[in-house]
């Protein structure tokens, strides 16, 4: 283990190779804690083994509440690592009670070792634990983490060894697809070819790309004057300020996650062609897109849209065996996408639903779930086929439930609903977005918004 | 890299640390007392997460108070950049002084000066002398990846470059905590460099303890009845559930109107709503039957032992 090793060029008083025994020591067990919690897909930083170490050796009292506290407070990032932190504390520190040393003992020694009266005691107490028995993943791991851990490159090399591995426990990417029930294979899809799609996509992006931000850019025509460069400006003119530069809000990039719902009773409704074009278009020009179809589960689709024609992204989809025209459950297809693909949704991506809202799971789960994805997306829209009739009202039990969280719910059927969307995201008014205002329906209320 | 086991609070105890929270009406469980005293001994920034209302900056002005320091907060916004963070230059000012030298500056003399310098909140925060200031970042998740990476730096070292005037640094690092409502995914890198606390909206038992320390004029059965309210009330699906400000808001609310001791009728309670839902779609959504439901939690809460509520 190379504990001899002098001067870790932390310590600089006498106690600093004591207390960096007892470290090493206890590095050992946190370091085995750590690998677990990794294999078990929690996302440990690189160095976290080293900083819990030195916070356990900073507590009071080594009982297992302050413990699991310390280490909690060092070892995990993330909320939703909590429970699985939560039930692999309790088998570390069943097993570490298993071992013929009392744990807290062991952990009190840790806090006298800081602490540096007594210097016989520390070292006696504290031989190398046998760190064969709470891994079951075989040895190579460890040698990896800790050896080189020693000296004072204790961060920098660790995070060398750890890196990669940290990294790749996050690969949620993995969908699967199990065509069960009424559903068919995506087949090759007709186009009609031009949908006329393209000023309207491009519109929606420009709309959604200056929603929020208070960044600005230079500009020969703006609406601000650039104090700091008139200045530096200035400089060259001894000190009269020649022109006056000008800055506008900077256009800031555009993500989104599309959620399809593609039951039959959907694609009942809406062209396959127009559907697949559209989001071909969308992947295109936003600098990020994520793509599911729902039915009674979810599926990431993203990948088939990276292609430049609709027939291709078909046989896209085919090749992956995605399948279509099941039953729907929007509600649980939502959770599923907030539990498996967690990335997906967050304050700066716009969510668009397409959906007739016709559910057939519980209603409770769909407004719960939609209520979640409107707080936390930047923007909420459904799109539903079904709103094209002029006559439109959401009364549809699954649409009456998800509505209060929703943004604005628009027609989807052809271009022209695209060109509306466009249209009224373009006049930045969130309050009123919807197809309540959309002036082709016949005895609108909103009447007074030709914009 | 700061050190462990040299800072100011080296010898700072938990049950010390109790105390100040206790002296300063905050409820804090063990967990919150060990992490907290973690990140002050280890000299490193605390990452608090948690839904709003759950406590997060009130537990950053409770370290202020009870250390009897100052208190820099800077509130993060998307576009937040580092001429609002960090510092600025007087633009104006140093206009005026260049014109008034009639197009030059006097030997010796600079319009990159300390008195040319506007010190934002972060470079505010390592300037102070005498006791370490407790610097709030808060809801940095609002702000853009962009500025997370401006904060590393600032994070590990305690110093910030200005090129024209040279480096700052902290003679004693401050106290640092971030918060964030978790609506985007922040960096590794900076948790990484944090200590991770995640604050979940309060117990009952917590909440009461806590409705009665900040509004003590308010009957305790009350309190009770108000707690099992909003406990009811958070488990619906709404668009913003009510936090523990929102209870408080209820409770002084009850007690302003002083209807005490027969507890919350379905009048009162109706009319009082407006203190708890902050959004008019959870408002539509509050019908007879959610009512009934929230008047039966009331009894039940009412109804429970009022045992030591302190863990």
């Amino acid at each position: 283990m190379g504990s001899e090793n002098p001067g870790d060029g932390t310590g600089g008083d006498g106690s600093g190779d004591r207390s960096f025994d007892a470290k090493s020591t206890m590095l050992d067990s946190v370091i085995g804690f750590v690998r677990k919690l990794r294999a078990n897909g929690v996302i440990v930083p690189a160095d976290a083994a080293i900083v819990a170490t030195r916070a356990l050796t900073e507590l009071d009292a080594a009982d297992r509440e302050s413990v699991r506290a310390a280490l909690k407070a060092t070892l995990v990032t993330r909320q939703r690592d909590i429970d699985r932190f939560e039930e692999l504390f309790d088998a570390f520190w069943h097993d570490l009670r298993l071992d013929e040393r009392d744990v807290p003992e062991v952990l009190e020694h840790l806090a006298d070792a800081a602490n540096p009266p007594e210097p016989a005691e520390a070292d006696d107490g504290l031989p190398s634990r046998s760190r064969a028995r709470d891994d079951s993943s075989g040895d190579e791991t460890s040698e990896d983490a800790t050896v080189e851990a020693q000296e004072d490159g204790f961060q920098r090399v660790t995070a060398d060894a750890f890196g990669a591995g940290g990294e790749a426990g996050e690969s949620i990417e993995i969908a699967q697809y199990s065509p069960t029930g009424a559903r068919s294979r995506v087949e090759r899809v007709p186009s009609r070819g031009d949908y006329g799609l393209d000023g309207s996509v491009v519109r929606m992006t420009t709309a959604l790309s200056t929603m929020t931000g208070r960044r600005r850019t230079r500009t020969t025509n703006g609406r601000f004057v650039d104090g700091r460069r008139a200045l530096r400006r200035s400089f060259g003119t001894g000190g009269v300020v020649a022109s006056l530069p000008e800055s506008e809000p900077e256009e800031s990039v555009v993500r989104g996650t599309v959620l399809v719902d593609v039951s039959q009773s959907v694609l009942d409704t809406i062209e396959r062609g127009f559907l697949l074009e559209w989001l071909r278009l969308l992947a295109l020009h936003w600098r990020s897109l994520r793509v599911f179809f729902f039915d009674t589960d979810v599926r990431e689709v993203t990948d088939a849209f990276d292609r430049r024609t609709v027939g291709s992204v078909s046989e896209a989809l085919a090749s992956a065996e995605a399948a279509w025209g099941g039953g729907t459950q929007i509600g649980s297809a939502f959770a599923d996408v907030r539990r498996s693909y967690p990335g997906a949704v967050d304050r700066r991506t716009a969510v668009l639903v397409v959906s007739d809202g016709l559910e057939r799971g519980e209603l409770d789960a769909l407004s719960e779930s939609a209520a979640r994805l409107s707080r936390r997306a930047a923007l909420f829209l459904w799109l539903n086929p079904l709103a094209t009739h002029p006559n439109y009202e959401p009364t549809a039990r699954g649409m009456a439930a998800a509505l209060p969280a929703v943004d604005g719910l628009f027609a989807f059927a052809d271009a022209d609903d695209v060109a509306e969307i466009a249209r009224q995201l373009d006049r930045h008014d969130r309050r009123r977005l919807g197809y309540q205002f959309d002036p082709r329906r016949p005895t609108t209320s909103a009447t007074g918004d030709a914009g | 890299m700061t050190d462990a086991a040299s800072g100011p609070y080296a010898d700072l105890t938990g049950d010390e640390l109790r105390e100040r929270f206790d002296d300063q009406n905050y409820v804090a469980e063990d967990e919150i007392v060990t992490t907290v005293l973690l990140a002050l001994r280890l000299g490193k920034p605390l990452l608090i997460e948690g839904e709003p209302g759950a406590g997060k900056t009130e537990l950053a002005k409770v370290l202020a108070e009870g250390f009897d320091t100052e208190l820099v907060r800077l509130q993060c916004y998307e576009g937040l950049a580092a001429e609002n963070a960090l510092y600025e230059w007087n633009y104006t000012k140093q206009l005026l002084a260049v014109q008034a030298e009639e197009g030059g500056v006097a030997d010796g003399q600079t319009v990159f000066d300390e008195q040319f310098l506007l010190e934002r909140p972060l470079l505010q925060a390592l300037h102070g002398g005498g006791e370490p200031p407790v610097l709030l970042i808060d809801e940095v998740d609002r702000a853009d990846e962009e500025f997370e990476a401006l904060l590393l730096e600032v994070l590990s070292d305690f110093q910030i470059s200005i090129p024209e005037l040279g480096t700052v640094a902290a003679a004693t690092p401050p106290i640092v905590v971030i918060t964030s409502n978790r609506t985007r995914k922040l960096s590794d890198a900076l948790k990484r460099r944090c200590l991770y606390l995640h604050v979940s909206p309060p117990s009952f038992e917590k909440e009461r303890e806590i409705v009665r320390r900040k509004v003590p004029q308010l009957d305790p059965a009350v309190a009770a009845e108000l707690c099992g309210i909003t406990q009811r009330l958070r488990e619906e699906s709404l668009l913003k559930p009510p936090g523990v400000a929102e209870t408080l808001d209820f409770g002084r609310a009850l007690a302003t109107i002083g209807d005490g001791e027969d507890g919350i009728d379905r009048e009162t309670l109706r009319n009082a709503l407006g203190t708890v839902l902050k959004d008019a779609e959870d408002v539509g959504r509050v019908d007879d039957d959610l009512l009934d439901a929230l008047l039966d939690a009331a009894d039940q809460a009412r109804a429970q032992p009022v045992e030591d509520a302190t863990d």
